[in-house]
Order: C-alpha cells, then sequence, then structure tokens
C-alpha cells in the first residue's frame, strides 16, 4: 500500500513537473498582467455594492476591489487585462453608467483612470527567501546529522533532504496541475508545510532514537 | 501552598492574561476608555500600500543655436531654436528600463523598505512600485523619481565631473569643539583624481585690492538643483572631497544632517537613472483583505480548536481541562508578545501564528501521552514531564534555526514570519517548563 501512495506521489510530482516546465505557473490576478480602473465616487460605498455592478459589467471574471485614500471616496477596480482598449472603454463605459446611476453622480468617462499593470515576475516573490532558508537547512542538517548519529547521520540527512523536497514539490506540482493560481496565501502555506515536515520528522526521529537507547541500555 | 489553590491561581492568571490579550486593557482617557496595548502592526497584505506609478517623460527641452548652428545656452539674435524630447527615442530601450527598474530596486533596499512590489511595462517603461505607508513612504517616492544625476559645474554650466567620475559617496562625522560636524566624502575614481586636482588648483578663492570676492565658482548639483556653489582654498591631491553638511550639538539635528547625507549618498551612489520619468499616480490603496474576509477562516480555525479541545477533555478529563487553560494562555501570550515588541504582521505572520498554535498542541498530546503511561505521583509526573519537554525542545530546534535564518532576512512577510517563530518557540519552551509543568505536577498528590 505503501508503495502504491509512493508510486502516485511521484507520478504527481512528475506531472507537475512537466507541466511548469511547459506551461509554467499560473498567476494570480495580483501578480499577473492587470487593468486598473480608479472611480471617485465622491462619496463613502459599500465594497458589496460595488461588486455587484462590477459583476453585472465583468460577469465570471476575478476582480479586486480597492478602497483608495483615507476618505474612502474611491475605488480602485483590477481585473485580467485581456481586452482591447476599445473594448475596455466600451465595458468602462457601461461601469461608469450603472455607477452614476448608483451614487446620482454625474462623472465623465475621462475622469476615470486606467492603469495598465505588467505582470510581477513571480521569481521575484520567492527569491527574499531562498537564501535564509538555504542557510538554515545546511545547519539544519548539520544538526540532525549530529543528534541522530545513533540512526546513520548521512541516512537521516538523506531523509531530511528528500522529505522537504518531495513535500515542497508536491505542493507545487498540484499547484501546477490544478491550475490553481499562485496567490499570496502560496508562500505561507509553503513555508507551513516546510515547518510541519520539519517538525515530524523531528517527532518521528526522536521516537526512534529513545527506542534504540532503551534497547541499548536493555542490552547493557 | 495547596496544591488546588496553586492551579487555581495560576488558573485565574492564565484568564486575567487571557482576557487583557484578547479584549484588551482599557483605562480612563478623559471621557472615552482607552485600551493601553498596542495596536497591531499590519503588513501591506492586511493593511494597504502606497501605489506610485511612474511614466517616461514626455515634456521637451528647447535648444537653442547661434547663427552658426552652434549649441548656446541661451537665444541669440539672428539664432535658431528646436525642441527635443528629454527622453529621445534612441535612450527608450528594454535594457533602459530594465537598468532604471533594477536602481529603483536598490534604492529602496538602501533605504531599508523592507516589502515592496516593482512592475516593469517593457513596452513603454512605465513602473508601478507598491511600497507600505509609513515614515520612509514619501522620500522613497521622491527617490523612485529623482534622476540621482551628480554633477559639478562651473559657472558657465559646463559638467566638470560627473557621476561617471565618482567611486563612491560616504557619509562621514567629526567632533570639534563646536559640535560634531557631518560631511559628505565624495570619493573619485583613479582616472578622475587629476581631473579633480585640476579643478581645486582652477577654482580657487581669490579677492581683488578692494577686497571684493572674485573666486572662481563651482556649483555641486543633484539633479541639477545645486547643493552648494564653492571655490576651493586648498588642492585637493587625493581624489577626496569632503562636503559639509552642518555642526551641531544638539543630536536631533545631528541626526537630520546625517539622514540627509545619508539619502543624497544612496542617491549618487547607485549612478544617475537613464530615462528621465514623471509621477503618474500616488495613491494610498487599501488592502482588498477586510476583516469580514477573514470571518469565516476565522468561524473554521475556531471550530477546529473547539474540536480540538474536546479531543484532550475527552481522552485526558482533568488534565485535559489543564492543557485547554495552557493553551489558551499560551496563545494569549504570544499575542501580547506579537503587539509589545511591535512585530510587523503579514500573511505569513498570521501563518506562523497558526503553525505555533499547532505545534503547541501537538506537545502537550505528547507531554499527556508520556503522563498518561506513567504512574500517577508527583514525583514521577516530574521526571516524565521534564524528559518530555527536552526531547520536545530537541524536536523543534532545526524550527527554531529557520525561524532564526528568517528573522535576519530583509524581506518583511519573511522577517514576520521567522520572528513570530522566534517568539512562538521561545514563549513555548519556557510558559510549558514552567506554566504548564505547574498545572500537571500539581494535579496529582505527593
Amino acid at each position: 500500500m505503501k508503495k502504491v501512495i509512493y508510486a502516485i506521489l511521484v507520478c504527481i510530482i512528475i506531472a507537475g513537473i512537466v507541466v511548469i516546465a511547459t506551461m509554467g505557473l499560473k498567476a494570480d490576478l495580483i501578480y499577473s498582467k492587470n487593468v486598473e480602473i480608479d472611480i471617485y465616487i465622491g462619496k463613502t460605498f459599500e465594497k458589496n455594492d460595488i461588486q455587484n455592478i462590477v459583476s453585472e459589467v465583468f460577469p465570471n471574471e476575478r476582480v479586486i476591489i480597492q478602497e483608495i485614500e483615507l476618505f474612502e471616496d474611491m475605488v480602485s477596480i483590477k481585473l485580467q487585462d485581456t481586452r482591447t482598449d476599445e473594448e475596455l472603454n466600451e465595458k468602462v463605459e457601461e461601469l461608469n453608467n450603472k455607477i452614476n446611476e448608483k451614487y446620482e453622480v454625474e462623472n465623465e468617462i475621462e475622469d476615470i483612470e486606467i492603469i495598465h499593470n505588467p505582470k510581477i515576475k513571480l521569481s521575484s516573490i520567492i527569491m527574499p527567501y531562498a537564501v535564509a532558508l538555504g542557510i538554515s537547512m545546511l545547519i539544519i542538517l548539520v544538526y540532525v546529522g549530529v543528534r541522530y548519529r545513533k540512526l546513520g547521520s548521512l541516512k537521516i540527512i538523506a531523509k531530511y533532504i528528500l522529505t522537504i523536497l518531495a513535500s515542497e514539490m508536491l505542493l507545487l506540482s498540484i499547484i501546477a496541475i490544478a491550475r490553481y493560481p499562485v496567490n499570496r496565501f502560496v508562500i505561507p502555506l509553503g513555508l507551513a508545510l516546510l515547518v510541519v515536515v520539519i517538525t515530524i520528522l523531528g517527532f518521528k526521529n526522536e521516537k526512534e532514537l529513545s527506542k534504540l537507547v532503551v534497547e541499548e541500555n536493555k542490552n547493557k | 501552598m495547596d496544591r488546588r489553590l496553586k492551579i487555581i491561581l495560576t488558573i485565574l492568571v492564565i484568564i486575567l492574561i487571557s482576557i487583557i490579550s484578547f479584549v484588551g486593557l482599557f483605562i480612563q482617557d478623559t471621557k472615552f476608555m482607552k485600551n493601553i496595548l498596542p495596536e497591531y502592526q499590519l503588513g501591506m497584505d492586511l493593511r494597504g500600500c502606497r501605489a506610485v506609478t511612474i511614466k517616461v517623460s514626455e515634456e521637451t527641452e528647447t535648444i537653442y543655436y547661434d547663427k552658426d548652428g552652434n549649441e548656446v545656452d541661451t537665444e541669440t539674435e539672428d539664432g535658431t531654436s528646436k525642441e527635443v524630447l528629454i527622453n529621445s527615442e534612441e535612450m527608450l530601450t528594454k535594457e533602459n528600463f530594465e537598468n532604471t527598474k533594477n536602481l529603483i530596486k536598490q534604492r529602496l533596499e538602501d533605504l531599508n523598505i523592507s516589502e515592496y512590489l516593482i512592475r516593469l511595462n517593457e513596452e513603454d517603461g512605465t513602473i508601478t512600485v507598491q511600497i507600505p505607508e509609513d515614515d520612509m513612504t514619501d522620500l522613497a517616492v521622491q527617490f523612485l523619481q529623482s534622476q540621482g544625476k551628480f554633477t559639478i559645474e562651473n559657472e558657465d554650466g559646463q559638467v566638470l565631473l560627473d557621476n561617471s567620475n565618482l567611486e563612491k559617496v560616504q557619509v562621514g562625522y567629526s567632533n570639534g569643539t563646536t559640535g560634531t560636524t557631518v560631511y559628505l566624502s565624495f570619493k573619485f575614481n583613479e582616472n578622475s583624481i587629476e581631473k579633480l586636482k585640476e579643478i581645486t588648483n582652477t577654482y580657487v578663492e581669490s579677492k581683488d585690492e578692494e577686497g571684493k570676492d572674485t573666486s572662481k565658482k563651482v556649483s555641486i548639483n543633484i539633479d541639477g538643483s545645486p547643493l552648494l556653489e564653492t571655490s576651493f582654498s586648498e588642492e585637493i591631491a587625493n581624489g577626496n572631497l569632503q562636503l559639509t553638511l552642518g555642526t551641531s550639538t544638539d543630536s536631533s539635528t545631528i541626526n537630520s544632517y546625517i539622514e540627509q547625507a545619508s539619502n543624497i549618498a544612496i542617491l549618487v551612489n547607485n549612478g544617475p537613472v537613464p530615462i528621465t520619468y514623471t509621477m503618474e499616480q500616488n495613491r494610498f490603496i487599501k488592502s482588498d483583505l477586510s476583516l469580514e474576509d477573514a470571518i469565516i477562516p476565522a468561524i473554521v480555525l475556531g471550530a477546529i480548536l473547539v474540536l480540538a479541545f474536546l479531543v484532550l477533555l475527552i481522552k485526558y478529563k482533568k488534565l485535559g481541562i489543564l492543557s485547554i487553560f495552557s493553551y489558551i494562555g499560551y496563545l494569549a501570550i504570544l499575542l501580547v508578545v506579537i503587539r509589545y515588541t511591535n512585530l510587523v504582521v503579514t500573511l505569513e505572520g498570521i501563518c506562523g501564528i497558526i503553525i505555533m498554535g499547532i505545534i503547541n498542541y501537538i506537545l502537550l498530546i505528547y507531554i499527556l501521552q508520556q503522563l498518561k503511561k506513567t504512574e500517577k505521583t508527583r514525583n514521577e509526573y516530574k521526571i516524565v514531564y521534564n524528559k518530555s519537554m527536552l526531547s520536545m525542545v530537541l524536536v523543534l530546534i532545526p524550527t527554531l534555526i529557520i525561524g532564526i535564518a528568517l528573522c535576519f532576512a530583509l524581506w518583511l512577510p519573511a522577517y514576520s514570519f521567522g520572528t513570530i517563530i522566534f517568539w512562538g518557540i521561545l514563549i513555548m519552551a519556557l510558559y510549558n517548563a514552567w506554566v504548564t509543568r505547574l498545572l500537571f505536577i500539581n494535579s496529582v498528590k505527593e
């Protein structure tokens, strides 16, 4: 049974690597090329009301709605930058009409700011962690090699490297295969997984070590 | 003291700390009640950010020519003029856009802005930067559109030295009888030492017979604005030009001079931006994650916690109840420490708090399992508890290493995660070695 599970996990990781190599990871709206539509409403508004209007104009699209400035009377709407200028202007006009109607304002289309935000390289978000985590992994491997030397230093080090790599690769593969967008929660999830895996490995090794010590004492 | 009294007192203290941590510590402040507990410091993801967009400038400048077609500084009779773009077509290359982005990134890092997002539109060179809103924001925004062009010019506007002649700029200070003098030290490269020497011999202080100042002066400029107009009283042969920013005995004035000098050094050391940019957008944008968005995850986490408490209660009875109190106390103390140490909480930080909660639960379960196997005497409990704690601490050392390593990361989300893990493990070890131990050991008779 264990072997079957391992085989499935290896298959998922291989498939994930292939997907990442060919298609890459899918970035969430916040990191991908997006268009930002900034509208001055002039009065406070409910985010849900804006959400409803935006859903009518851009149905079934992922949008991010944010309040701008301290007076909370301006809204920023972000969505995927997939339209031509003409198509976008049409939609913005429709959006403006609906907001004018809802909030009884008379905004002109020229009053609306449209900003095309380029994408962010996903590597630039991951890289700041690389050095710190790399150094800590080296120290951890030295520590576990010394602490669990009775269980076989090399075996333990190999076990740590393989388990950590496999677990992180598995997470990445699932994200890639499912085409789940890489958003702000992916890195915290990866860090959590790393800590949990290391803690579980520590528990297992401590248990094995204490068993071994008990056996050694018995033999003595 | 009676063991039951010890337990009751400990639980009361835990309840008190929990109320302070989860609800607040309120005192009367004029008409209102004020929470004296520091507010949580939130990161860019949770609070919002300053979004700044800079665009390649489309401004033009007028170039004047004399009647012979030579370029001159001012309009002349019979001369001509031509409007040219500040950024010529040849300058607008992908390479220059990329260089500008890297320079901006470097400036933000030098300003110790520990969290930022930079986007570059490779087609038109537009750069969008998101930075946290704090005391440094306005300075950082200023740095985004500054070119960082350093020049030493003579009175005719002729550039004598510029960034290409500089090796580095350093901030220095010296103590004298009048106070502390803060200065900027411009170190010129090997090839420019002679040139500087020549300038310091040409542009010297002088006075005519009537005592009128006839010195030939140079102006030291940053982005075209004069920092100082001066002439030299002695030759500089070592390639090191020192500019005094100010002298004072007041520490806040000295600090402001140092800050001013550091900012100039950051700007000049990173070299000039190859393209001139103009500000397109500069506004604070609130986070899209609101308290409402946190309700469902909070309910889910709460439900899991209740289930976990039920497991403790059913499986370990009296010790289970004590564990629940101990667990709540641990979370309360961790949150108070986060507030008092002014840790910036980001999504990664929240993740760190959740992980610490999970690990503390595992630790309690592990200790309870070991205690369940042992004889119900205080001495046995002490021995088993201490042993279990020690092995748990050894298990947590690798996690602590990750926490400490991330504490040194110059990236706020990583730092937030690292510091919370660090404090979380430290508090976990101390708290369980003292408070939880006291509760568990006093739960059995001598």
